[in-house]
């Protein structure tokens, strides 16, 4: 058998799901060893048989809940790759108890997306255990990003009649969280004229659907700022992701996408720069050596970070988004932020192009790096050139 | 009226006597006195003295007499006024509409409520109307009557019939209406008394919980009716993607096989041209091909067949309903229920139906008895899932319908376990969940009793076998009409 194929299984409780993906699989990666199981029970019992690179697996089925194998699997066969495919559509369920997936896609999706995000996803990990952060894998793979508030406030969400008081009522019982709400809303990208103090303006502005990311964003940072010397540095980082958010939605705005992809902008802008905020979290002595480097031999500050950490922040930024079950849009605009041409879709209703955008607008730390843009190439999509020179310019 | 008159005439009666007692006494003192003369005179006649003395004590007797006859009077008469004042005060505050007619259904009178709910600003001004003189108008005009005349029919009293009726102001509000036969004092018929109770409130106030109840389950229903359709579209979409890509290969392989077999094609042999073909053919995988694709089409077909009918089940289940009863298929109304929360038993659970094809149409309010179908689904599903959590096995869910003479019978059993004895006698209440707090509000089976019972006449309950299954059982009257409940 040759070593290079990609061994994948598949596993649903639905046999005409398997069968069509048979099909798919067979025609778009030929080359793919794909294997299929009905069960957890039985694809337990091919992992037992074969070695798997990636494991696809359903949430709810019969007897062995996805949710079950996949920790089993975890468990004994650690290196393997392991994602999520999942018909179920509330998002507080999915996340409960899964434990380390790498990535979460939803029913119904694309093969071709699929296999998109599989090889996207394989290729992530692999660069991450090439890299100096492989023994950080571990750790970055069972962050506590989930508390109770965050928790609390999916469920909140939830509920179609939940009022704006009580959802302010949960947000103040998290002081970081207050504090995250307020600076997003009163960042200058909103353009809003008065300075907003009170929690329940703040959360009418935002608009409960970005309030749950925003959670959950804040949360990350939360859970990796405890005992740092750079928490200094970490707290600029974050203060440049919210005006890369609000800036990546403005543009978004002007382009008059609809509120999901506006959204989606805002989002993939807060989230931009994450793998930098956990290279820093993780490994404060390569920081500075990081600045160093950059400093000293006036080379941009990404590849002075793929000399000294041996990985670029974007993949470490993207390879976490996908543990954390965030969407396989904003995986990709955080990935290609630095040249969105290279994401699954290039045109104006992907969030790459407003992201790397925002990203090319805002600099106001020195750890936020200069990103080139390529003026011909989004002229090319149709993207507003004259409203960046402007934006940049005002920035 | 007369008693009042009789109290004066008494009145004056009674001072004209204390007027001629009063003349008596003085007279009598007179009297004495030319008496003690005559004494004096006639000192030896002791038997006038004896006569004197006796008559004396008779006039104080009659005296004294009359003048608890006159305090006596007085407190009858203080207290019939009191009585009266109470009685009126009471009908003046009473919230309750109360209204008597006569036997022609003539009213003879009216409280104040009656009178601004019908729209008129003095009682009195109801005397000799008929109801279709009134601005107030019963929604059911047929309702109101029957009720009427059952009372007078029977001569028994009806109590709490629900009846709508529009009022002056053109809104509809609820009442409980009782009505009581009025006797005289021959015990003979004279017409019938009813007392209405704005219930309005109330009644919105039920259809909100309802309309809440039901909201809840379709919400809960609704992620696992996208997980349904879900799982069809994912292999529906890559079917069709499937064909379509094959689709080009084989139209170029027919271009292909075209300009082969095109009698102007250059000149090739016949074998050369064959062996072309053959060789197009393996290239796209012929015979894979020609398996696979007939498969992923009847896949396809399937799948597109499976969203139809939960789409289906779906417009079943959230039907509206039109209010009234109307007949309805039971066993139709079980299957598209089950089919709306598959995604609740599916994984837990095996379900059997054995309905009765012969089952006659019920008459019932179907979007009611859905949600009350729904709520024991849903508890079977519950039950199974918390006994075979663990065991990795599925468990069972039977449902059955059958006719029972005048009766339709819908059996929902589970092999979940049981209910413990100690809950048993609480499952019905509002309020009572042995579900986590925000899986269930506990009105599930309280409101589905409510309404099987309340609206339909009809039961629900349940019965246990310990430690193994749960039934809960259904029974619907097929004849079930608009009846009052009577007081026997």
């Amino acid at each position: 058998m040759n070593e290079q194929r990609t061994r994948v299984l598949f596993v649903d409780d639905e046999s005409l799901i398997l069968k069509a993906m048979q099909r798919q699989c067979r025609r778009i990666r030929p080359a793919w060893d794909a294997h299929f199981a009905e069960s957890g029970y039985a694809a337990l019992d091919m992992l037992e048989e074969w070695q798997v690179d990636v494991i696809i697996s359903d949430m709810r089925m019969p007897g062995m809940t996805g949710a079950e194998f996949l920790a089993t699997a975890r468990e004994r066969w650690p290196a393997t790759h392991r994602m999520i495919l999942s018909g179920q559509t509330d998002q507080s369920s999915l996340l409960e108890g899964v434990g380390a997936v790498h990535r979460f896609l939803q029913k119904p999706c694309d093969m071709k997306q699929i296999i998109y995000s599989i090889e996207q996803s394989l290729q992530l990990r692999k660069e991450m255990c090439d890299s100096q952060l492989n023994t950080y894998i571990t750790k970055l793979e069972s962050l506590p990003v989930i508390n109770s508030v965050y928790r609390d406030l999916m469920t909140a969400l939830d509920d179609p009649n939940v009022s704006i008081d009580s959802i302010a009522d949960i947000v103040s019982r998290d002081a970081g969280l207050s504090v995250k709400v307020l600076q997003l809303v009163n960042s200058a990208f909103y353009c809003i004229p008065r300075r907003i103090d009170s929690i329940v303006d703040a959360v009418r502005r935002i608009g409960l659907s970005n309030l749950q990311s925003l959670a959950l964003i804040a949360n990350i940072f939360r859970t990796l700022d405890n005992d740092n010397e750079w928490n200094t540095v970490l707290s600029q980082l974050w203060a440049a992701c919210i005006d890369t958010g609000a800036c990546a939605e403005q543009y978004a705005k002007l382009h008059n996408q609809p509120p999901c992809v506006c959204s989606e902008a805002r989002i993939g802008g807060m989230l931009s720069l994450i793998g930098r905020v956990i290279l820093v979290a993780f490994q404060p002595e390569k920081a500075k050596e990081l600045l160093n480097i950059g400093e000293r031999d006036s080379i941009p500050l990404l590849d002075a970070e793929q000399k000294v950490c041996g990985i670029r922040q974007q993949v470490v930024g993207a390879y976490s988004l996908g543990i954390w079950a965030f969407d396989e849009r904003l995986i990709d605009a955080v990935l290609h932020q630095y040249n969105p041409a290279n994401a699954s879709v290039y045109d104006l209703t992907h969030p790459a192009v407003y992201v790397h955008a925002a990203r090319a607008t805002i600099r106001t730390h020195r750890l936020t790096d200069d990103v080139n843009v390529d003026i011909e190439s989004l002229a090319s999509i149709g993207f507003d050139v004259e409203l960046f020179e402007q934006l940049k310019h005002a920035a | 009226m007369d008693l009042a008159t009789r109290v004066l005439e008494l009145e004056s009666e009674n001072s004209a006597l204390q007027r001629t007692v009063d003349a008596l006494i003085k007279r009598m003192d007179g009297l004495l006195d030319s008496a003690s003369n005559q004494f004096d005179t006639f000192s030896k006649s002791v038997t006038l003295q004896q006569i004197v003395g006796r008559r004396t004590q008779e006039l104080a007797r009659i005296t004294e007499d009359a003048r608890n006859e006159a305090a006596r009077r007085r407190k009858a008469e203080e207290l019939m006024r009191s009585e009266r004042r109470l009685l009126s005060s009471v009908l003046l505050h009473i919230p309750h509409l109360i209204s008597w007619k006569d036997l022609s259904g003539a009213y003879l009178g009216c409280n104040r409520s009656f009178a601004q709910a019908v729209g008129l600003s003095d009682p009195e001004a109801i005397k000799g109307l008929h109801d279709q003189n009134l601005d107030w108008q019963p929604a059911q005009p047929e309702l109101s009557f029957q009720r009427e005349h059952d009372v007078l029919f029977a001569r028994l009293p009806i109590t709490d019939s629900e009846e709508a009726f529009v009022s002056v102001d053109g809104h509809v509000h609820t009442y409980l209406v009782s009505t009581v036969p009025m006797h005289n004092g021959e015990s003979q018929l004279t017409g019938v008394l009813s007392i209405y109770a704005d219930i309005t409130d109330r009644k919105n106030l039920e259809s909100q919980l309802l309309h809440a109840q039901k909201l809840e389950s379709i919400g809960q229903l609704a992620a696992g009716i996208a997980h349904e359709i879900n799982t069809p579209a994912q292999y529906v979409s890559d079917n069709i993607r499937f064909i379509l890509d094959e689709f080009h290969d084989i139209m170029r392989i027919l271009k292909l096989f075209e300009s082969l077999l095109c009698a102007s094609s250059p000149e090739r042999s016949w074998e050369d041209r064959q062996a072309e073909m053959k060789l197009a053919l393996d290239a796209a995988d012929y015979n894979y091909l020609i398996n696979e694709i007939p498969c992923a089409l009847e896949q396809s077909v399937e799948g597109i067949g499976r969203i139809a009918h939960i789409v289906k089940a779906m417009k079943d289940f959230s039907h509206p309903g039109s209010g009234v009863k109307e007949r309805a298929d039971l066993n139709q109304a079980i299957e598209s229920t089950a089919t709306v929360c598959s995604n609740r038993w599916k994984v837990v659970s095996d379900l059997v139906l054995d309905l009765d094809p012969q089952l006659p149409n019920v008459p019932c309010l179907i979007s009611e008895i859905n949600q009350a179908i729904l709520n024991i689904i849903v508890n079977a599903a519950d039950a199974i899932e918390s006994r075979y959590k663990q065991t990795g096995t599925k468990g069972t869910i039977t449902i059955t319908t059958r006719q029972v003479d005048d009766h339709v019978v819908a059996e929902f059993t589970d092999n979940g376990g049981g209910i413990p004895q100690s809950i048993r006698h609480k499952i019905f209440d509002p309020f009572f969940t042995t579900k986590d707090v925000g899986k269930g509000t506990g009105q599930g089976l309280a409101i589905s009793r409510d309404v099987i019972v309340q609206k339909h006449g009809g039961s629900l309950d349940c019965s246990v076998n310990e430690g193994e299954s749960t039934t809960f059982r259904i029974l619907l009257p097929l004849n079930a009409e608009m009846r009052h409940s009577r007081v026997a």
